[in-house]
């Protein structure tokens, strides 16, 4: 089974990845840990990034691999198969995009991101993964007990 | 872990079924098998359905309860949820063009939005 799995630095991230590590999956399962960094739309292709802003692309950069790295050295000990990717650019599109392009058999999101509003039941990420993915999807909801 | 699987006389019931048991659960796992009717859709009765269910589970070493609601499906699955603290809730999709998308958004979509607990929407793998 090719398991994707969204990660960034929430506590539902958390859960998610220790969902997916609790579960004995079939031999030989491959997973794909994977973080997107989000630039400052304002400064997409209109404007060039002042070099303020490019030093914090990095160091937003280098924190999500950081959460990316983490959460592969916790599954690889049960998942050898574990690898994690950085990618700049909207979390729903590009989950969407390695879903596809991977053959990802289930994505695996917390139900919750880093931002947003925590009085929403579901984030606007998990929400657009289970209805665009082209494979099942499990959001993992934190545990209320 | 408790896991619900919801279950209508569809195939898409029957991917969510071959999933969970191509899955290996934590040992102590308790499963429920749910189906909802509708005293609205009149419907043959699905207790073979329910069977079938019950059985593929059992053959791949998965003991199961079964339990069935009439009413909305949406209320009735997560009126369950609630009453038998499940942890994870599985339902099968209609996956991913147009309209079936659309119908797709009445339960799994609101399960997904609304469900205390986790939820496993599982589709049928579009490359294959």
């Amino acid at each position: 089974m090719k398991i994707l799995i969204g990660v960034d630095d929430s506590i539902h991230s958390n859960a998610a990845v220790d969902f997916v590590r609790r579960m004995t999956w079939p031999r030989g399962s491959q997973v794909i840990l994977l973080s997107v960094v989000q630039p400052l739309e304002v400064y997409g292709a209109v404007y060039a990034p002042a070099p303020a802003v490019l030093e914090t692309m990095e160091d937003l950069t280098r924190r999500h691999q950081d959460i990316a790295s983490k959460a592969e050295r916790v599954l690889q000990l049960g998942l050898p198969d574990t690898r994690s990717r950085v990618i700049v650019g909207d979390p729903r599109t590009v989950l969407i995009e390695m879903a596809r392009a991977e053959h990802a058999d289930l994505v695996v999101v917390g139900s919750h991101g880093r931002t947003g509003l925590a009085k929403l039941l579901i984030g606007s990420v998990a929400s657009h993964v289970v209805t665009h993915a082209p494979c099942s999807v499990l959001v993992v909801k934190m545990e209320r007990r | 872990m408790k896991i619900l699987i919801a279950v209508d006389d569809s195939r898409h019931s029957e991917r969510a079924i071959a999933f969970v048991s191509h899955m290996r659960w934590p040992a102590g796992s308790r499963m429920i098998v749910a189906h909802v009717t509708s005293p609205a859709v009149p419907e043959k009765p699905l207790a073979g359905g329910v069977d079938r269910a019950q059985d593929q589970l059992r053959e791949a070493g998965l003991a199961t309860e079964r339990r069935v609601a009439e009413g909305d499906a949406r209320e009735q699955l997560l009126a369950l949820v609630d009453r038998e603290r499940i942890d994870l809730l599985v339902m099968g999709s209609r996956g991913h063009s147009g309209v079936a998308r659309l119908m797709m958004g009445s339960v799994s979509s609101h399960a997904v939005s609304h469900a205390p607990c986790s939820v496993l929407v599982v589709k049928e793998t579009q490359r294959r």
